[in-house]
């Protein structure tokens, strides 16, 4: 094969010439192919977490969903026939629709979870919501956990960018000026009227292309996922995954075109190159974690208690009991002219709820404590930029998949505001009604995902930082370009 | 002559700053392991004695009821860190760190650490054990990469051979020389951690442990700079021998593990908490066969009873029969646990399996394991824990169900209380720490890999010899 390009016919030729001697080495499509591949494996993990996530959810949903209109056919039961009865029972006493009221409330994956599983194995995505305290309810749910996975991380899209992505710039950069200047051929390319910076400029163009070509390959793959399979329509965080991704490997492109630039040879590239991969990947980011854990502390030791149910003779008291009614009925007026007398069969049952939301009322305040001091986190992380790119980027795109904490502790409060809906439908009954009708379960809430908007400063700021950093050191590196 | 060659390398070595600011940057990052390690296990058990304190003030302070509700109460466990977690934390930071323990039902160990950390966590959390099986690895690759190569170019290797070194000498004076470095390091910084960890959280010294986290952690340095110096010996040019050396750290540290956790899951998927709890309430209800209903299993426990004590009614029995059948049915929920949990286990155990045999492509899982394993952090260490919570848990609601079959009447569930003293009688659960001959074991794949690989790459450096010379 023969290169025919003019070297001198700038800089059209000279990217052509860039493509003859990379297409030249058969090892460049071999290794553009395995990490194609690589992209494929990430993207099939995805696909398999978000696919047993979502069958897990609509498994669970229709079960409960079923469990309660069978619940509901009670009403309808011949009362004449004992099992007719027991079901009309069943589904009207106060007690047993407590007893037998069982809700789901799921956390549907989004369209860029297929992209990024971040913490999304960690942290429960449904909870079966009953009356009493949702928080008794909440910290006693938890998805079984997979430590050893944990432990070793997903090797998913995002990982296949944060890391993989880095390593194939890399091999294919590290020393695309160091191996001219080290086996002499660079007075041969120079006296033809090359400047080192043109030089450069092609190659990373061309790596630039095919990265381009792999990474929207990948995304393209993901979006059709979620559109055939998931029915799921694009959507802007896909958008925004697809623009944080081509960020950060033109950051990476800078920095060994920063590298490069600097004129040393191959074992001093491969040294450096090698070392920032370690540093960005490994080290900062466990560094960045430890300080702001020693920054912002997070203590479980109230939240982890929570799960024990609030019991004694107390309950028993009707002076104890008249008191919790009437402090509920401060925060709802609508029961205020309804007071349930002791007598009245439903009044210990209303003791026991309206405690159990006060209970929960209170608890709001620490759980909203501890969630805040995990957030803050998770914040910092995302806009520590400047000096650890690769996590906060990493931490933009779970946020973006909404499977970090904040994502987690966003459906836990939609899933408060649910419980406290079902509250709503269910308390009428108890303080007015002395039973359950067909009505008030009509009026019992259904539960449907709302996925945030994930689109907020941090992200774009993270952006934007990454963007003014790869400037810097392409800016850099060209002025030492020129001065070699 | 290995001793010249092995003091002329660490000479080399000092006069070169390069090298002074690597072993810094590694001491640096080391004490800020360590300073993070200690500072955050020994808030971890502050923390943790005081919610099992509190907890317990919340058990004995109950009033007096009946003793079912106040089983219902229920009891907290909590984990205690151990000694050598100030080295590798393990899987401890990835699993629940509290149970609640009531009748009926196995709760789930929740609060794991990685819930409450930023993303971040990912890229690894800074431990001791980190910066031995990662960073460790590297520096020594940034110390040989070049070991005989770098040599070979200067025409220095040359000069050696004709002093009357042979060129094996030479390759394994080279191993030993970064070797030695690092292993004096390692030593002094085990030693370090075992001492602070003793003195900060008051953590009992486990000697076997830590001779043999010294021992296996050896094994891996030394595999390490065999490989380095064997590469080295294999490719000429110095970059293309360092860009080697990295890529192979890449993937056997960071690439590979991920694949075969990745592997061993989708090969042996853990069923979600949703289908594992259907599956439990289906077999209480129905039987774990489908065919032994509740009400069945209470008809047949009743009528075996009145047979047994020649009686017509449970009123006549000489003890309370619904205490009895509470516990009956703690008993036959207990076996449909054991049942589906064994299967959980079970399926993280043949992950943990799948993991242990992909050692073969990198000793880093190899050493993961085993590290975790001598730290009491292991997958058997977690499990371990859980079955003991288990066990505590059936054992006081046992507890507390005997007290209402043996002292109260039948039928006075709304009126029977416990005696003042009882709630004193259930003491908080004292987990045992297994020795480490309990462990081994369990990572005795892994610990045959690393064998095989430290004696793998020695057998390829004799070969390299006798192809050379």
């Amino acid at each position: 094969m023969k290169n025919n390009t003019n070297f001198t016919d700038k800089p059209t030729g000279l990217l052509k010439t860039q493509y003859w001697l990379f297409t030249k080495q058969k090892s460049n499509f071999i290794l553009l192919l395995v990490f194609l591949l690589a992209g494929f494996y990430g993207l099939y993990q995805g696909y398999t977490f978000k696919q047993k996530q979502t069958s897990t959810i609509n498994t669970f949903r229709s079960d409960k969903i079923k469990n309660l209109t069978e619940l509901i056919k009670g009403f309808d039961a011949d009362t004449s026939k004992p099992a007719g009865k027991a079901a009309y029972e069943k589904v009207s006493g106060l007690l047993s629709s407590n007893w037998n009221t069982i809700l789901p409330a799921y956390k549907m994956p989004n369209s860029t979870a297929i992209f990024a599983i971040g913490q999304g194995d960690v942290f429960p995505y449904y909870y079966t919501i009953k009356l009493e305290s949702f928080f008794m309810q909440l910290f006693k749910q938890g998805e079984i956990s997979n430590p050893l996975r944990s432990l070793s991380g997903h090797f998913d899209t995002s990982f296949w960018i944060i890391f993989l992505l880095p390593l194939l710039i890399i091999v294919l950069c590290f020393n695309t000026l160091a191996a001219e200047l080290d086996n002499g051929n660079w007075r041969l390319i120079n006296s033809q009227g090359i400047t080192a910076k043109t030089w450069l400029d092609t190659k990373y163009l061309l790596i630039a292309i095919s990265i381009e070509i792999l990474l929207t390959a990948i995304c393209l793959t993901g979006i059709l996922i979620n559109y055939f399979h998931f029915n799921q329509l694009p959507s802007t965080t896909d958008f925004l995954f697809f623009i944080g991704a081509n960020l950060y490997f033109v950051f990476w492109l800078t920095i060994l075109y920063f590298i490069n630039s600097l004129g040393k040879n191959t074992s001093y590239n491969a040294l450096c190159s090698g070392m920032v991969w370690t540093m960005l990947c490994i080290v900062l980011p466990t560094l960045t974690t430890m300080v702001i854990e020693k920054t912002i502390a997070v203590d479980n030791t109230k939240i982890s208690r929570m799960s024990r149910r609030p019991q004694g003779s107390k309950f028993e008291d009707t002076t104890f009991g008249i008191k919790i009614i009437q402090q509920y009925v401060v925060s709802r007026p609508q029961y205020k002219n309804n007071i349930l007398s002791p007598s009245n069969p439903a009044f210990s049952f209303a003791v026991y709820n309206t405690f159990h939301e006060l209970m929960d009322d209170s608890n709001t305040v620490t759980v909203n404590i501890y969630f805040t001091a995990i957030e803050r986190r998770q914040q910092y992380t995302n806009l520590s930029t400047l000096i650890n790119p690769a996590a906060a980027l990493d931490g933009n795109f779970d946020r973006l998949a909404e499977n970090d904490a904040v994502g987690n502790h966003q459906f836990i409060w939609q899933t408060k505001a649910f419980h406290k809906a079902l509250h709503e439908a269910y308390f009428p009954a108890l303080f007015f009604d002395g039973q359950l009708t067909k009505k008030r379960y009509a009026d019992f809430p259904v539960f449907t995902t709302q996925n945030y908007s994930a689109i907020s400063t941090t992200f774009f700021l993270n952006f934007l930082l990454l963007a003014a950093i790869s400037w810097l050191l392409y800016f850099i590196g060209s002025r030492n370009l020129e001065k070699l | 002559m290995l001793y010249k060659i092995i003091n002329n390398e660490w000479l080399q070595w000092k006069r070169d700053s390069r090298m002074k600011w690597l072993l810094l940057f590694l001491l640096l990052i080391s004490m800020l392991a360590l300073w993070h390690q200690l500072s955050f296990q020994s808030n971890l058990a502050t923390i943790r004695l005081n919610a099992q304190e509190s907890s317990r003030k919340e058990w004995l302070a109950q009033e007096l009821k009946h003793p079912h509700m106040a089983a219902h109460f229920g009891n907290y466990a909590y984990k205690k860190p151990s000694m050598l977690h100030c080295f590798d934390p393990g899987l401890s930071i990835y699993t629940g760190t509290s149970v609640y323990m009531e009748p009926h039902r196995q709760n789930d160990f929740l609060f794991s650490k990685s819930q409450e950390s930023d993303t971040g966590m990912r890229f690894g959390w800074l431990s001791p054990a980190l910066i031995c099986q990662l960073i460790l690895p590297l520096l020594i690759i940034l110390f040989s990469f070049n070991a005989i190569n770098g040599e070979k170019n200067i025409g220095t290797l040359a000069l050696l051979l004709s002093q009357g070194a042979s060129y094996r000498q030479i390759l394994f004076a080279k191993t030993i020389a970064v070797f030695l470095l690092f292993e004096i390091f390692f030593t002094g910084y085990l030693f370090l951690i075992a001492a602070s960890a003793h003195q900060f959280i008051y953590a009992a010294a486990d000697t076997p442990a830590i001779f043999y986290v010294w021992l296996t952690y050896s094994l891996y340095f030394f595999c390490w700079s065999l490989l380095g110096v064997f590469v080295s010996s294999k490719i000429n040019n110095v970059g293309s021998s360092m860009a080697l050396l990295l890529l192979i750290w890449m993937c056997t540290n960071v690439i590979i593990p991920r694949v075969s956790a990745n592997l061993a899951e989708n090969m042996y998927p853990v069923i979600s908490n949703y289908q594992f709890k259907k599956e439990i309430s289906e077999a209480v209800s129905k039987g774990l066969d489908g065919h032994n209903s509740s009400d069945k299993r209470a008809m047949k426990i009743e009528k075996e009873m009145l047979a047994k004590y020649k009686v017509d009614s449970v009123q006549q029995l000489p003890f309370n029969f619904e205490g009895f059948i509470m516990q009956q049915s703690e008993d036959y929920t207990s076996k449909v646990y054991d049942h589906y949990f064994g299967a959980v286990f079970q399926s993280l155990k043949n992950q943990k399996k799948v993991q242990a045999w992909s050692a073969v492509f990198s000793p880093f899982i190899a050493i993961r394991n085993v590290s975790m394993a001598g730290c009491n952090a292991s997958l058997e260490s977690e499990i371990d824990f859980q079955l003991q919570a288990e066990n505590y848990r059936r054992g006081f609601v046992q507890n507390m169900n005997n007290d209402m079959k043996d002292k109260s009447a039948y039928g006075t569930f709304e009126t029977y209380r416990v005696d003042k003293n009882k709630y004193a009688e259930i003491k908080d659960l004292q987990v045992d720490s297994r020795p480490l001959a309990w462990e081994i074991p369990s990572v005795l794949i892994e610990t045959i890999w690393l064998l095989v690989w430290a004696t793998g790459l020695l057998l390829l450096m004799l070969w390299s010899r006798k192809k050379k010379l």
